[in-house]
């Protein structure tokens, strides 16, 4: 049985990826496309008797060679050849969306048009005329609302009907006027070869008149070269005409299908005027991510405590069981020690890690997050970069790695450079179980408070090291601003619901390999040293500790304990928690109640923390900084500068709170 | 005159481009093209224009709208800004 290849394009914000779950749930596959690292979506599904895969490619406004998306969604059409492009098509925006359609009518592959949001066009009594909007643009359109499973069969009836279509689906072309003389003179001097087939040659013809170098390559022959040259000196901008012909004839189809008062001002307007309010933007902003934190704070640490029991219990359960069938020492400190006191020390900030991610779905999903890099360009403008910035920290609550990628909006490449060193200074969700380790233990009642101002501190740094940046090695322009408000919309819980079982999943399945194997390494070495079984204090993982504690004296936690606890977090900064569960050996009872016994001061827990904030991203966030800087020596440089910069304001905030204590 | 100039309210059609060749060809995606129509939705902080173009808002910073030649489509009327289309448009009666 042969498989149909379908692939998903749209505008972002379309609901491309809402459509994409409502037929995979969560079950599909995320990987990287080769060489890059943009995220790829593929499903399986079957209907019919018919295999489906289903590729979501990233959204996109164009295509075109200017972006890493477009580029790859380009280039997966020709070299993949998906049988059937759905392409989403938010119905609320139409005119902006078409313009994608009409370049991919332009491709000459068959093409399904999936419309999305009609309902939101029709609570603003907008009536779309489908079957106009199908003859006008010579595809099958078929509406969708994927919240609530409508039209979903439809539409991949209609995807497999075209996929078994004989005729090639031949779309009425764009009229381009008075360009149509450039564009036949560059169709002429086409060669004929492989890819240049006849349906393929007026869209590489307008290609190429567009300036795109990578199709160029492929064709390229000396009086195709010389004609492309002579017409570019002919004082005609052939990239900006021809996007205005697309525009044009995309403007002549909407009013014919469209009926209805388009001037009514629609909700998301009015959300506007409140939310992106000169004076009330910032403020409803810092509300909103109080509102996150404390959410983060309370509703996770309910059930973290549910879980902290459990592990508690089992520590226990197992200590007792082992030694009733009286299984040998060293194995229940491995599994007690090891193993439920360092991966159970992770997997008990779960809920919290959880209920952050929920609300960061959220405030992506409803589009609220295009609004904050609105609201902060002013103030990131100081600091040298563009709102767009902002978004990249925010995400980097989550995880720094995601977060990194996504600086990839970013349009100067300075600009990008310097958010990716920022970004890791943001307080990423691996580091929370830190903070509430420590402020648990030493501040009791204001564990809240505590965690706040090392999220503010590091905020501070981040704009900081911005600001710093933007002066010395990324000096540049500020990067334009240009940005896309999509409409407010109700999150749906099942794009919320996928979003955070992908990352519970992800955290789960750190917990289960690096923490449980760095668990089992970590008590390995501090069970034993080169002459065999030893007093940990003896032990290899303490030599190693006292080899770099020293650098830590002037921060108050100068101990080979925590020197180890920090070294072994490089790997993931949950592992400065799971390696210290390890080392004060706690399969029962609290780690907050050991580390005061340890020789930790309120000052020295609280520059220990600040250390753990700042200091070296983990493996996995330098891994993507030289993916994404494409260069060792940012990298190596990241590294060294947070370094750098964890010590000294560590050993300052240590040195002036003694000053005052 | 540039958007720049462009208060909250306006209504331009846009006459040149004279952004750099990325800026245009995102500006384009956008639907911001030369004979296109534009809409000033509001000013944030002085540097930052919401725009409505082509039924999506787009915002645009200051050194974006400097680069778009527009060209009013109406005569502005002095009190049709700010608080004033506020109040008439919540606090008059409702349909």
């Amino acid at each position: 049985m042969n498989t149909i290849k379908v692939a998903l394009i749209g505008n972002p914000n379309c609901g491309k990826t809402t459509l994409f779950n409502a037929y995979t749930g969560a079950k599909h596959k995320v990987g990287n496309w080769p060489g890059v690292t943009v995220e790829k979506r593929e499903g399986l599904l079957h209907h019919d008797g018919n295999h489906i895969t289903l590729v979501d490619l990233p959204g996109i406004y164009s295509i075109s060679p200017y972006s890493l998306e477009e580029k790859l969604t380009q280039e997966y059409i020709l070299n993949y050849d998906p049988d059937v492009i759905v392409n989403v098509v938010d119905a609320s925006n139409l005119e902006r969306n078409l313009y994608l359609t009409a370049q991919l009518l332009e491709m000459g592959k068959p093409v399904v048009l999936a419309l999305t949001m009609v309902d939101v066009l029709e609570a603003r009594r907008i009536t779309l005329n489908t079957d106009k909007l199908s003859k006008a643009l010579g595809v099958d359109v078929v509406p969708v609302t994927a919240l609530r499973n409508l039209g979903l069969k439809n539409l991949l009836h209609t995807v497999i009907r075209r996929s078994k279509a004989k005729e090639v689906q031949e779309p009425p072309g764009i009229p381009y006027g008075e360009l149509e003389e450039a564009i036949a003179q560059v169709e002429s001097l086409l060669p004929v070869q492989e890819g240049v087939e006849e349906r393929f040659r007026r869209w590489i013809a307008i290609k190429l008149l567009e300036g795109d170098g990578s199709i160029l390559q492929k064709v390229e022959t000396p009086e195709l070269k010389a004609l492309l040259e002579k017409l570019a000196a002919s004082g005609v901008h052939y990239e900006e005409e021809l996007a205005i012909k697309k525009y044009g004839h995309v403007q002549e189809i909407v009013p014919q299908v469209l009926e209805g008062d388009e001037g009514r001002e629609i909700l998301s307007d009015r959300i506007d005027r409140i939310l992106t309010h000169e004076l009330l933007g910032i403020p409803i902003f810092l509300a909103m991510m109080g509102l996150v934190f404390v959410f983060t704070f309370t509703v996770g640490n309910h059930f973290a405590g549910l879980m902290e029991g459990f592990f508690g219990f089992a520590g226990s359960f197992v200590t007792s069981r082992f030694g009733a069938w009286g299984v040998a020492e060293w194995m229940t400190s491995l599994v007690v020690d090891g193993i439920i006191g360092g991966v159970g020390g992770i997997l008990i900030f779960l809920p919290n890690i959880a209920a952050l991610f929920v609300a960061m779905s959220l405030m992506e999903d409803s589009g609220y997050m295009a609004r904050i890099a609105l609201i902060m360009d002013k103030i990131m403008r100081r600091f040298g970069l563009s709102g767009k910035a902002f978004i990249p920290m925010i995400l980097g609550f989550g995880c720094s790695v995601p977060a990194i990628m996504t600086a990839r909006t970013l349009e100067d490449e300075r600009d990008r450079l310097a958010t990716i060193m920022v970004t890791p200074f943001m307080s990423c969700s691996a580091r929370f179980p830190i903070y509430v380790l420590f402020s648990r233990a030493f501040f009791p009642g204001r564990e809240i408070l505590v965690t706040l101002t090392l999220y503010v501190l590091g905020i501070l740094v981040a704009v900081l090291t911005a600001l710093l940046f933007k002066r010395t090695l990324a000096k540049g322009e500020k990067g334009a601003l240009i940005l896309e408000l999509p409409n407010y919309k109700l999150p749906s819980w099942k794009t919320t619901g996928i979003f955070v079982w992908e990352k519970v999943r992800g955290y789960i399945v750190r917990a289960g390999t690096i923490i449980f194997i760095a668990s089992i390494f970590l008590w390995f070495i501090l069970e034993y040293n080169f002459s065999g079984k030893a007093e940990m204090s003896a032990s290899i993982g303490a030599s190693i500790g006292k080899a770099i504690a020293p650098a830590f004296s002037p921060m108050g936690f100068g101990t080979w304990e925590a020197a180890l606890a920090l070294l072994a977090g490089i790997m993931g900064k949950e592992i400065v928690v799971s390696s210290m569960a390890v080392i004060y050996g706690i399969g029962e009872g609290s780690l907050s109640a050991v580390l005061s016994q340890v020789g930790f001061t309120p000052a020295s827990a609280y520059a220990f923390m600040v250390f753990a904030l700042l200091y070296t991203a983990c493996l996995a966030t330098l891994g993507v900084i030289k993916k994404e800087t494409n260069s060792w020596r940012w990298m190596f440089f990241a590294f060294g500068y947070q370094l750098g910069v964890a010590w000294v304001v560590s050993a300052l905030i240590y040195q002036v709170i003694g000053l005052f204590a | 005159m540039t958007l720049i100039d462009g208060r909250k309210g306006d209504l331009a059609t846009i006459i040149a481009v004279h952004n750099d060749q990325k800026t245009k060809k995102r500006l384009q995606d956008m639907g911001i093209t030369k004979g296109a129509q534009v809409k000033v939705m509001s000013v944030y902080g002085k540097n930052a224009y919401i725009l409505k173009i082509r039924g999506s808002r787009v915002v645009l910073g200051a050194d974006v709208a400097a680069g778009l030649e527009v060209e009013l489509d109406h005569v502005r009327s002095k009190g049709e800004q700010g608080g004033r289309e506020f109040i008439r448009k919540h606090l008059t009666a409702k349909k």
